[in-house]
Parts: structure tokens; sequence; C-alpha cells
């Protein structure tokens, strides 16, 4: 498999010995559910490859994002990282330790490291639980005591903007924006490396979720984070992210720095992906080419031979149909294409 | 209400107050469930006092229609009706009690435990649940207690037998269903050991339905404690206990007062213990509520 690390240029000086080496690396990772036998035990469908072969890193202090269009793959990936479903291959390399196939316990001492922000936030917190409670259970890990654990809870509190009297509500006395500031509280409180937001703000009402966002990058500064950033937001993903990949039908199309994927797409699906956001500028938005794909995503169980996209391409040739294009590395950007939009210029 | 003391007694007086005259319309069956079971409970435990007679004596002629000597007649061996009707609670209401809560505390148990672990566990458990559902129920509980002897204490283990899968089944569900949701994978991402996902994340948000059936199985076990002893399983005879106090008074179609009172009894304890029931409910279950 190509070697995906992009050029890194937030990467901060690292006490490590290996400056050079990824926090989070992905490699050829694939989960596929088995599919739906019949009635009578016959007649087993083909296994659904929900993530099928995608490899990435994410350096310290970075935020990759991940986009693709719902049903894409992105949610399960990121279940995989978490260690929520069993992946059927592939290894996720954390800080150097593989935490594919880690007994339950060491898991969930990896977890320290590794943290989350779930979508929904008012779904994602314990109805019964108050704030306080919500925040330092994570705390347990670090076998904090109680009076501790509340130490840190009040400290959580400021570092997302909420005020202590907060810490006696319950998430049901919050607000949708509060109520994430809470999850991110959680996701911090064990100081991770690395949070995965699993869009983390979709689930909020517009006017707030750029406070939100603005938080995210703020506590990214200041405590050094790296975060993979899933997203369906393109407009979100180019606010907050440096590098950003895009996903279609479990794979991975390209990986590009955010400004050279914004203005320079080679990937036709990026391109199509693009051409789809609303430009604020009604004029300039009614003047450009837009891409319109056609039908629907082919189904995971039964996917094209050759490249997964020639289906919806308007660029596909006999070659798209006999080989499937491999993620390759050009300079700062990857793609896996045959007819790729721009020439490599620079390179 | 004189709970004039401190602001926050008066404060606690004042809300229950408030809520009194909201719900009390909704509530005002459960009030009277609750007072028809005080008062079982309270005869249960003093019935001598109040019996006019002793349950076990023959006090009077054979088969005495209500009289103002014995106000529900007197019974096939000349024993006063009321003063068996009386002490029989004390035999019908702690065997219900035992079986409703040892037959939820195992079925919520297994339930769990077959739910949270699934795999293995779970298969036991739950083709377990689902041969004994299959058996029709009072069948079951009469060759259990057949196999184990006659008597009130093998009567309950039988019910128990009979009653745990109901749970056990409502339980897993619950489990399963609980464990889906985002909070508890939120926990498991942030690294919550596994036990304790169980008793914080899960357990407190799937017992309810266990209660609300629980309160309203009730009535169904003194029901069935009474047809076990109407057919001769349960309470051997010269125990006043109701169901075998039918038994007898079905023998005789003319003397219908010895059949009178402990129906009566079993009526009133079903319907006022689905009254507490369908309140537990309406109070538990945000779902049900309009």
């Amino acid at each position: 498999m190509t070697d995906l690390s992009g050029t890194d240029l937030t990467q901060p000086p690292s006490p490590d010995a290996q400056p050079d080496a990824p926090l989070l690396s992905v490699r050829r990772l694939v989960k596929e559910y088995p599919g739906a036998s019949g009635f009578w035990g016959t007649g087993r469908q083909n296994p659904i490859r929900a993530v099928a072969d995608v490899s990435f890193d994410i350096h310290r202090g970075e935020t990759l994002g991940l986009v693709g269009e719902s049903g894409c793959g992105k949610s399960t990936l990121a279940k995989c990282i978490l260690g929520l479903v069993d992946v059927t291959s592939g290894d996720v390399t954390l800080d150097g330790v593989n935490l594919v196939g880690l007994a339950e316990e060491d898991m969930r001492l990896q977890r320290r490291k590794l943290q989350v922000v779930f979508q929904d936030p008012s779904a994602s917190l314990h109805p019964r639980m108050r704030v306080a409670e919500i925040v330092s259970e994570p705390l347990r890990l670090l076998g904090m005591s109680g009076a501790q654990r509340m130490a840190r809870a009040r400290e959580l509190i400021t570092l997302v903007r909420l005020n202590q009297e907060h810490l006696e509500r319950f998430p049901h006395q919050l607000s949708g924006g509060q109520r994430q500031r809470v999850g991110i509280a959680r996701a911090l409180a064990v100081s991770p490396r690395v949070i995965l937001l699993d869009e983390p703000v979709s689930a909020l009402d517009v006017s707030i979720q750029a406070g939100v966002l603005n938080l995210l990058g703020d506590l990214q500064q200041t405590l050094q984070l790296s975060y993979l950033f899933v997203a369906h937001n393109l407009s979100t993903v180019r606010h907050v992210c440096q590098r950003v990949a895009v996903m279609y039908l479990g794979k991975i199309v390209e990986v590009a720095p955010r400004d050279e994927l914004f203005s320079r797409p080679r990937h036709p699906y990026t391109h199509a992906l693009l051409s789809a956001v609303p430009l604020p500028d009604p004029k300039r938005d009614r003047a450009r080419e837009r891409i319109v794909l056609q039908g629907d995503p082919p189904s995971p169980a039964n996917p094209p031979n050759g490249c997964y996209f020639r289906t919806r391409c308007w660029k596909a040739t006999e070659i798209c149909a006999k080989s499937e294009p491999q993620l390759v590395r050009h300079g700062d950007v990857s793609y896996a294409c045959h007819h790729p939009l721009v020439d490599e210029v620079g390179d | 209400m004189t709970a004039m003391g401190t602001p926050q007694n008066n404060n606690w007086a004042k809300a229950l107050m408030s809520h009194l005259r909201r719900d009390f319309w909704s509530a005002l069956p459960a009030y009277i469930g609750g007072l028809v079971v005080l008062f079982w409970i309270v005869v249960a435990l003093t019935a001598p006092l109040w019996a006019p007679y002793s349950p076990l004596d023959m006090v009077g002629a054979r088969l005495q229609p209500p009289s103002a000597d014995h106000y529900f007649g007197t019974d096939g061996l000349g024993r006063d009706v009321l003063s068996r009707t009386l002490y029989g609670a004390a035999q019908s209401l702690p065997i219900a009690v035992v079986v409703v809560v040892v037959g939820a505390t195992v079925g919520a148990v297994l339930g769990a435990a077959a739910g949270f672990l699934g795999g293995w566990t779970n298969t036991i458990v739950m083709r377990l649940v689902d041969v004994t559902l299959s058996f029709p129920p009072m069948l079951l509980a009469m060759a259990v207690a057949v196999a184990l002897g006659p008597g009130l204490k093998t009567a309950a283990v039988a019910m128990i037998i009979v009653w745990w899968p109901l749970y056990a089944r409502l339980m897993q569900s619950q489990v399963i269903s609980v464990k889906q949701m985002d909070h508890v994978e939120a926990a498991v991402s942030s690294g919550v050991r596994r036990f304790r996902i169980l008793w914080r994340y899960i357990l407190p948000l799937s017992w309810t339905p266990i209660l609300i059936n629980a309160t309203m199985d009730f009535g169904q076990v003194v029901l069935l404690a009474a047809a076990l002893s109407f057919i001769g399983l349960g309470a051997a005879p010269p125990t006043p206990e109701w169901g075998q106090m039918i038994s007898e008074g079905a023998v005789n179609f003319y003397t219908w007062w010895i059949a009178a009172a402990p129906g009566l009894a079993i009526l009133s304890v079903v319907l006022a213990l689905n009254f507490i029931g369908d309140r537990v409910r309406d109070v538990l279950d945000p779902r049900s509520t309009t």
C-alpha cells in the first residue's frame, strides 16, 4: 500500500524520539458485515464492505477531515478506530500501540489517549447523571479520588466555557450547544492526545455551530490535540481542518491539504462534492458549473469492478472498468483515479 | 399538614400539597387501592383480634346462611366463614409477595446477564425461558407442585418457576436496547469499566418495566395461588386459605356464601393491586402518559 503521510504543516516540535511518526495511523483497515441469509438458511448474500482497505495518518496537533455522503462508511470507520466494533482486518496504531486485537482491559487503558465526541449530545449523555458526574466518569481511568475528580470537573467546565453552576444540572436542563460542550469536556477529561469528532456540530443549530467549532479550534491550540473530524458538511470541514480525506463507498479516494483540495480537486468525486456546496454570493453560485451525479451510490455488497466511482463518473473510460486505481501519492496530494482533473503541475 | 418548622419543611409540605391537588383525580384509584391493600395487610397481621370466632373450630350448625351470628354463614363443618376469610389473608398474601419478589429478582438478574453478556449466556438463558414459557402455566405449576408434594411452600416454588421467565425475557430485551444507546457507547469509548457500564448506565434505564409488571402481576399470582389451592395443591385442608375455601364452596351451588367471602376478598385485592400497578406505570413510563 502507498505511504499516505501528507506533508504536515502544523506539526509542533515533538519531544519523542521519532518526531515524524504519526500519532494515529490506520493501515489497510477493512470492516465487513456478513450478508443477510435467506429464511431457510440458504442463499447468503455477499458480505457488505463498509470500510474497504482504508489507510491514513494523523500527526500531532493536526486536524484531518473525513468527508463523504451518508452511508459511505465514515461512522463505521470511526467505530473501528474506537474499538466499538470488531475490525475484519488491518491495523490501527495509536502512539506506537496497535489497538486491533487488544484485550478489553488493555484497550480500556489505551482510551486515555483516544477520546470521542459524538454527533447527538442529547443522546450521548447519560440522562440521569449530573454534568459533574458525566464529566468526571472517564477520570476513573486515571485512578483519581472523588475530590480530585470533582476538582478536575470544575477545571473542565471552565475550559469549555460553561459555568460552575452547570455542574449540578442534568443534561435535559441544558441547551443543545451546552450539552455538546459537556460532551467535549468529557472527551478532554483524561487529557487525550487524539479526539475523534463524529459530526460534532451537525446536530446543533446553525447559530451555535460556530461557537462550538471555535472552541474546538482553541482547545486544539492550547492542548496540542489531534482531531479526526468526521463530517458531511464541507463548509465546516474547510473551517477547521488542515488536511481532508474524501471517502466514497468505503474507500478513501483523495487526501489533500485543505486549500489544495478546495481549490484544485483531483478526483472527479471530490469535484462533484465541492460543486454541491452553495456559495455565499448568488451571482457566482449561478455562474459556476454544477455537477449533478447520476443515480445513487452502488451497493457496498455488490460494488462495480475496477473503479468504484466509474458508474457515476463523467470521465470514466475502459480502463476504469478494468483496473482499480490505487491511492497514489503525488507530493502533498494523494488520489485514486485514472483520469485526475488537474495534472500534476507542481511535480 | 402542620409541618411549619424550617422553611425547607414548609416547602416540602407545599410541594406535596400542590402535587396532591394537581394529580389527585388521576391518582385516586391508586389511593383507594393502597387503602384496600393496607386494610388486608393489617388484617393479615392482626386477624385474631378481629375475627369473631376461631377459624378451625366448629362454632355453629353446618351450612348456615348469613345471619347476625355469622355474617357470612358457616361452612360444611360448621366453621365461621368470615373468621376463616380474615385468617386466610395471612396465608394468601405473603405467598404472592414472595412469588413476585423472588420471581422478578431471579428473572431480572438472569435476563440482565443474558442481554449484557450475550453469546452463550444469552443462548442458554433464553432457551430455558422459551422451554418454560411453552408449557401452559397452570399445567407446569401443577406438575412442579405435584412433584414437590402439596403445601403452600411448594406451591410458591412452583409459581416462581412459572413466573421468572416473563421477567427474564422483559429484562433481556430491555438491556439489549439500552446497551445500544449512544450514551452507553460513549461511556465505553471514554473507558468506563464493563461492570460499571452495566450497573450505572444500563440497569437504571432498564428496570422500570420490571417494576411495572411486578405490580400488575401481583393480582395474577394471588389468583394462581388460589387456583392451585382450589385443586388441592396449595394449602392443606384445615388451613384457612382463600382458594381452598372457594373449592369447598364450589361443591354445592345452594350454599353460595361459603365461596362468596373469600371470592370477594380475592376480587378486592386483585383490583386494588391493578389500580396501583396502573398508577406505577403512568408515573414511571413516560411513553404512556398523555
